[in-house]
C-alpha cells in the first residue's frame, strides 16, 4: 500500500543542513497496524505527515496504491484526504462551534455525499460508538476521552483505507486510552490500515509492527519480533 | 455544506460577543454614513432629470467681457428679446422657448395675504417643455389667458383651503401696482431635485406691459432677469448651436454695441457679450454664475462627499480585515482541519469570503436602522426629505448590494487567503503563531485607518478657521447693528421727512438708502469714460455702480482717503459728482486717490467729476475680491434703507420700525435683515462643509478607535506570558503600559506623518477657492495629530493597565 523509498527532510539554515528525516525505507501492507516510536524530535510526526500528505520530503520517493505521491496535484491530495485517508490527533482537533454530530458530519460535507445518506452514516457512526445521546453537545462540554472518540469517529466515516493517529492517546488517561486503542484494534481486524505514533510501550503493544525512530533514522523494526 | 459554513459563522458571532459587536457595529456605521451621504450624492446629481426632456433643454446665460477677453459679468439669466430672437433666427433647431422672470409681489386672496418669493412669470409654452405636472386645468392653454396664473398644491392650501381654487382670482401688488389674476390651474410642487422652485407661473403678458408694450420689451437689451430656456431637438449638440451665437449677436447687437479697439480694428457686438448654452442637468453642479435664480451646489463638494463616502467605508472594512486576522489564530485549527478533512484551499477562501459576506448583510441591516434613524436629523440638517426607499427605488437597492459585495469581497479577501494558506502540518501541532508579514499587514492597516481619520480632523480645523477667519474679517467698513429693510414708493419720495422722522428715535444713529448694501452682489454697471492724461478715455474695466444718499457712507463708517462726501447743501452732487473706491481709481489708472479729485468721469448717460475716494472695502463676500465701485446720488433703483441702530436698542427699534413700515408700506408684512447676517449667511456651504467634517472625523475616528480597542485586546492577550515574565523578572505597572503603547504610538505618528501632506495639499487647493484666505494653520495639524495619539492612548491604556496589572502567576500557570 504504502513505499517510502529513501525519504529524506531537512531544513537548510545559513550553511547548515538539519535533517529531521535521513533515508528512510519503509513498506507498508493493507492491514498493517504500524506503531511509530521513538525520542522527542525523532522526526515521529514528520514522518506521519509525510505518510499523510500533509508535508513533502525533500528527497525520496513515495508510492501510494503505487501511484507516486510527490508527483501528485494538490487536487488530487485533497481527493486522497476525503476518501484514502483519516487522522485523529493528540489535541482532537474538534471544531469547539459544531455539534458532536456536525463534527462527524463534516467531511461527509466534503465529499458531497446526500442529505439522506449523510444522516444514515453519522448516525450509525454515533451508534458504534454509543455515544449517540451526546450527539448535541459541543466538545468543550465532554470528556477528553469522549471528544477523542468523536474525533476516530470523524477520522473513520468517510472509511478510509488509511488511518494516521499522531499520539491518539496522548492526552489521555490509561483507562480512556485502552479504550481508544481496544477500537483501533477492532478498526484494524476490518480491514483499515494503521499507522500511530506514540510513546507509550503499552499502546504500542497494539500494533503488530514497531518502526523504531531515532534522530531521523530507523534504528529497529519491529523489536518484538523475535 | 453552506449550512455548516453559516452555522459555523454564527456561532462564532454568538461565541465572541465583544468581537462580534465591534466588527458588525463598526462595518454597520461605517455603511451607514456611506448610504447617507449616497443618498445625498444620488440626490445631488439627479438635479433635474426627472423631466422627460432633459437631456434637451439649455439655459441661455450671458456674458460680458473687458478688453483683454476677461470675463468681466456673467449672468445666468438674458435679456427679453435673446429668447424670441434666437427662436426666430434658429427656427427648426429650437422647438420651444421659455423664459422666467422672478418677482416677490404681496399676493391676496380675501383675507389671506403673503409676499411670495418664489412667484414667476412665464411664457406659456412652459408646460410642454418641462415635465411638472398639473393636476387640474389645461396646461398648454392655462398661461396663454394674460391673467393666467397656475399655482402648486402646498400654494392651494395656504390661500384657498379646502375651497376650489379653479377660476377664482388673486389680487398682486407688484411695484405699485395692482394685477387681477385668475387661477388657470393647479400643479404638483416643484420637485426637490430641481435647480429651482416656484410656487406660481403667472402669464407673461403684464411684465410686457411693465416694459412698455411689445415693441419696447423687444428693444430691451438692459434688463437681463430672464431665465431663458431653450429645446433642442432629439440628439441635437447644443455646440453646434453655440457655435453659431456670435454671429446672431452681431447680427442683433451691432450698431449699438460696436467700437473701435485699441489697434483700430473694428470690435463686433459678440467680443463684448455673448450668450452660452448650458444643458438644464449641468445647472445645479456645474454652474455658479454672478446670478443664477437658486444657489447652485458644486460638483467638487459631491466628489468631496463621496471620497469620504468611500474612505468611511474602508475604515470599517480594514477594521474587519483588522480583527479577523487577529483573531486567525484560533481560526487556524479549524483551516487546518478542513483541510486534511479534504478541503481545498479554494473551498476555504470560499467559506471566509462568504462569512464576511454574511457579516456585511447583517452590518447593513444594523446600517439601514443606522440611517433611517438619523435621517430625519440629517433632512433637517441639509434641509431635504432624502429617503431610503428600497422597495421602489432600484438605484438604491443597486448600490446598497454594491456596498454589501464591496464590503464583503474586501474586507473578507485578505483574512480568507491568509487563513486558507496555513500549513495544516504547522497548525495543527499547536505550535502555531500568525507570523510577522501579518503582523506588519495589520500595522499598515491601523496607520491607513488613522491617517485617513487624521486628515479629516485637520480639514475639519481648516475649515473652521477659515470660517472664523471670513465671519471676523475686518471688511473696511462697520457691518454691526445695521438693519436693512424694504423700501416702498412713499419712502423714496418722500425721504427726508421719513429720514428726520426715523432719526427722532433716540435708538436709531443714522439712516440712508441705496440700490444695493454690502452683502450683495455688485451686478449693476454701466459704460465709463474718465479723464486720464488730460483727455476722456474709454474705461474698459466694468465699474459697478451702487446709487446712494448722502449718509450712506456715514450709515456704514466707510472712510474717506481723499476728496469729501456728498453734500446735501449742493444740489449739483445730485446730479454731476461721483465717488469712486480705491480699486476704481488702480483700474482706470490715476496714480493715487488725490489725483482723481475733480477728475472728469462720464458714467452711463450721467457727467461729472470726481469729489472724493473711499478706502477699499469688502462689499460682497470673502470669496470675492474686491472689484472697482462706483457711488452716486439719483434717486433710481433705490431698493434698500439702512438704518443703523445704536447698541443694545436693537429691540425697541425694530418694533418702532415695525410700525413706522406699517404705514410706509401699508399691506406688506414687515420684513428685515441685518448686514452682519447677511454677511454670514453667504459662508452658509462652507459652514455646511465644516460641520459635515466634523461629523464625519468623529464617526471615523470612533471606528477607527474601536478597530485598534479590538486589536489592541488581541496582541495583548498575545502577549500575555511575556508580561507576566517580565512581572516576575521586576517590570513596573508602567514599564509595562509603556512597552504595550509604545508600538501604536509609532503607528500613529507614521499616520500623521502621511495624513499631513494630502490634508496639506487638498486644503491648499480649497481656499485657492476664496479671495481672502487664512494662512495654512500649522497648529491645525498638530491638534489633529496630538488628538490622534491621544485618542489611541486612551484606547489603548484599558488593555495595556488590564494587561500589566494582571497577577504574573495567572498568565504563567501553564494548562
Amino acid at each position: 500500500m504504502i513505499k517510502l523509498k529513501k525519504i529524506y527532510k531537512y531544513i537548510d539554515k545559513r550553511f547548515q543542513r538539519t535533517f529531521i528525516l535521513k533515508d528512510i525505507d519503509l513498506e507498508v501492507k493493507e492491514g498493517d497496524f504500524i506503531t511509530v516510536m521513538g525520542p522527542s524530535g525523532a522526526g515521529k510526526s514528520t514522518l506521519l505527515n509525510i505518510l499523510g500528505f500533509l508535508d513533502d520530503a525533500s528527497e525520496g520517493e513515495y508510492f501510494f496504491l503505487d501511484e507516486p505521491v510527490h508527483n501528485l496535484t494538490e487536487k488530487r491530495k485533497s481527493d486522497y484526504h476525503k476518501s484514502h485517508i483519516g487522522f485523529v490527533f493528540q489535541a482532537y482537533h474538534l471544531i469547539d462551534e459544531l455539534t458532536v454530530y456536525e463534527n462527524i458530519e463534516m467531511p461527509l460535507l466534503y465529499r458531497k455525499v446526500k442529505s439522506k445518506k449523510r444522516k444514515a452514516m453519522v448516525a450509525e457512526m454515533l451508534d458504534r460508538f454509543n455515544i449517540v445521546a451526546k450527539k448535541d453537545l459541543f466538545p468543550p462540554q465532554l470528556s477528553g476521552g469522549q471528544q477523542q472518540v468523536v474525533g476516530v469517529a470523524r477520522a473513520i466515516i468517510g472509511s478510509p483505507k488509511l488511518l494516521l493517529a499522531d499520539e491518539p492517546t496522548g492526552n489521555l488517561h490509561s483507562e480512556q486510552s485502552e479504550e481508544i486503542m481496544e477500537m483501533f484494534t477492532k478498526l484494524n481486524k476490518e480491514g483499515v490500515t494503521i499507522i500511530q505514533v506514540t510513546h507509550s510501550e503499552k499502546m504500542a503493544g497494539y500494533g503488530n509492527r514497531i518502526v523504531n525512530l531515532k534522530d531521523g533514522v530507523v534504528v529497529e523494526e519491529n523489536p518484538y519480533d523475535e | 455544506m453552506l449550512k455548516n459554513y453559516i452555522t459555523i459563522a454564527f456561532r462564532n458571532l454568538r461565541k465572541n460577543p465583544g468581537y462580534s459587536f465591534i466588527n458588525i457595529f463598526g462595518l454597520a456605521m461605517g455603511m451607514g454614513i456611506c448610504i447617507l451621504i449616497l443618498l445625498y450624492v444620488q440626490h445631488e446629481l439627479s438635479y433635474d432629470d426627472y423631466h422627460e426632456n432633459s437631456d434637451r433643454i439649455v439655459r441661455t446665460s450671458r456674458a460680458w467681457f473687458n478688453q483683454d477677453g476677461q470675463v468681466s459679468l456673467h449672468l445666468g439669466h438674458a435679456a427679453p428679446p435673446f429668447g424670441p430672437l434666437l427662436e426666430q433666427d434658429f427656427e427648426g433647431t429650437i422647438e420651444e422657448m421659455v423664459r422666467f422672470l422672478e418677482i416677490s409681489p404681496l399676493l391676496r386672496y380675501e383675507e389671506n395675504a403673503f409676499v411670495e418669493n418664489r412667484f414667476f412669470f412665464s411664457d406659456p409654452e412652459v408646460f410642454e417643455m418641462f415635465s411638472w405636472e398639473m393636476i387640474e386645468g389645461d396646461p398648454s392653454t392655462a398661461l396663454t389667458y394674460p391673467d393666467g396664473l397656475v399655482v402648486t398644491e402646498s400654494m392651494v392650501k395656504k390661500y384657498f383651503g379646502d375651497e376650489d381654487p379653479m377660476g377664482k382670482s388673486i389680487e398682486a401688488e407688484i411695484r405699485g401696482m395692482n394685477l387681477q389674476f385668475q387661477v388657470r390651474g393647479i400643479m404638483e410642487d416643484v420637485p426637490e431635485n430641481s435647480h429651482f422652485q416656484f410656487d406660481f407661473l403667472a402669464s407673461m403678458e403684464p411684465v410686457v406691459q411693465f416694459y412698455g408694450g411689445q415693441e419696447a420689451f423687444m428693444q430691451n437689451y438692459g434688463s437681463n432677469n430672464f431665465a431663458t430656456y431653450l429645446l433642442l431637438p432629439e440628439g441635437y449638440d447644443y455646440q453646434r448651436l453655440q457655435e453659431q451665437i456670435p454671429a446672431f449677436m452681431d447680427r442683433h447687437l451691432s450698431t449699438e454695441e460696436t467700437h473701435l479697439g485699441e489697434d483700430g480694428e473694428p470690435v463686433t457686438a459678440s467680443d463684448g457679450t455673448m450668450l452660452f448654452l448650458q444643458p438644464l442637468t449641468d445647472i445645479h453642479l456645474y454652474s455658479n454664475l454672478d446670478s443664477e435664480i437658486e444657489a447652485n451646489s458644486r460638483i467638487e463638494y459631491v466628489y468631496i462627499y463621496g471620497a469620504i463616502a468611500l474612505f468611511i467605508l474602508i475604515i470599517a472594512c480594514i477594521n474587519f480585515m483588522n480583527l479577523s486576522t487577529a483573531r486567525s489564530v484560533k481560526r487556524a485549527v479549524e483551516v487546518g482541519l478542513r483541510k486534511v478533512i479534504g478541503a481545498n484551499r479554494w473551498s476555504l477562501i470560499r467559506q471566509f469570503i462568504g462569512e464576511s459576506v454574511v457579516m456585511a448583510v447583517l452590518s447593513l441591516l444594523f446600517a439601514i436602522l443606522i440611517v433611517e434613524l438619523m435621517l430625519p436629523v440629517v433632512n433637517d440638517f441639509i434641509n431635504l426629505n432624502l429617503e431610503l426607499d428600497l422597495l421602489q427605488n432600484y438605484t438604491q437597492l443597486f448600490w446598497l448590494s454594491g456596498i454589501v459585495l464591496f464590503v464583503g469581497l474586501v474586507a473578507g479577501s485578505y483574512p480568507a487567503f491568509f487563513l486558507s494558506g496555513f500549513q495544516p502540518a504547522t497548525v495543527l501541532k499547536g505550535s502555531f503563531k500568525a507570523g510577522k508579514v501579518h503582523e506588519r499587514f495589520r500595522s499598515v492597516l491601523v496607520v491607513t485607518q488613522f491617517a485617513i481619520s487624521i486628515a479629516l480632523i485637520t480639514c475639519m480645523i481648516i475649515v473652521y478657521t477659515q470660517l472664523d477667519f471670513m465671519r471676523t474679517k475686518d471688511l473696511g467698513f462697520n457691518k454691526e447693528n445695521i438693519a436693512v429693510l424694504p423700501v416702498s414708493q412713499q419712502i423714496t419720495s418722500n425721504y427726508e421727512n421719513i429720514r428726520e422722522r426715523l432719526l427722532g428715535h433716540p435708538g436709531i444713529l443714522n439712516v440712508s438708502v441705496a440700490s444695493r448694501v454690502p452683502s450683495g452682489r455688485l451686478l449693476d454697471s454701466q459704460g465709463t469714460r474718465a479723464e486720464v492724461d488730460g483727455e476722456l478715455q474709454d474705461i474698459d474695466f466694468r465699474i459697478a455702480d451702487i446709487h446712494i444718499s448722502h449718509n450712506f457712507l456715514e450709515t456704514f463708517d466707510i472712510d474717506l482717503v481723499a476728496g469729501r462726501n456728498f453734500d446735501i447743501n449742493l444740489a449739483s452732487d445730485s446730479t454731476e459728482a461721483f465717488i469712486l473706491n480705491e480699486s476704481a481709481v488702480e483700474t482706470i489708472g490715476w496714480n493715487s486717490p488725490e489725483e482723481a479729485i475733480e477728475k472728469q468721469f462720464l458714467y452711463g448717460g450721467r457727467r461729472g467729476r470726481v469729489i472724493g475716494v473711499v478706502n477699499d472695502f469688502n462689499f460682497e463676500s470673502l470669496h470675492q475680491s474686491i472689484a472697482p465701485i462706483v457711488f452716486m446720488i439719483p434717486d433710481d433703483r433705490i431698493r434698500n434703507v439702512a438704518v443703523k441702530i445704536r447698541d443694545n436698542s436693537r429691540e425697541e427699534v425694530l418694533s418702532f420700525l415695525e410700525e413706522q413700515w406699517a404705514t410706509l408700506r401699508p399691506g406688506y408684512p414687515f420684513t428685515y435683515s441685518f448686514v452682519q447676517d447677511n454677511f454670514d449667511e453667504q459662508y452658509n456651504s462652507e459652514e455646511r462643509l465644516g460641520t459635515l467634517f466634523g461629523f464625519f472625523s468623529l464617526i471615523a475616528i470612533i471606528i477607527a478607535a474601536l478597530g485598534l480597542f479590538g486589536l489592541a485586546s488581541f496582541t495583548t492577550q498575545q502577549r500575555i506570558k511575556e508580561i507576566g515574565i517580565r512581572k516576575v523578572l521586576g517590570a513596573s505597572i508602567s514599564q509595562i503600559v509603556w512597552l504595550l503603547s509604545t508600538k501604536f504610538t509609532l503607528l500613529v505618528i507614521m499616520a500623521i506623518a502621511i495624513a499631513t501632506p494630502i490634508a496639506w495639499y487638498s486644503m491648499d487647493q480649497w481656499l485657492e477657492g476664496f479671495a481672502y484666505q487664512i494662512d495654512m494653520p500649522v497648529w491645525s495639524f498638530v491638534i489633529a495629530g496630538g488628538s490622534a495619539i491621544v485618542i489611541a492612548w486612551l484606547t489603548i491604556s484599558y488593555q495595556s493597565i488590564r494587561a500589566a496589572i494582571v497577577n504574573p502567576v495567572n498568565s504563567l500557570r501553564s494548562e
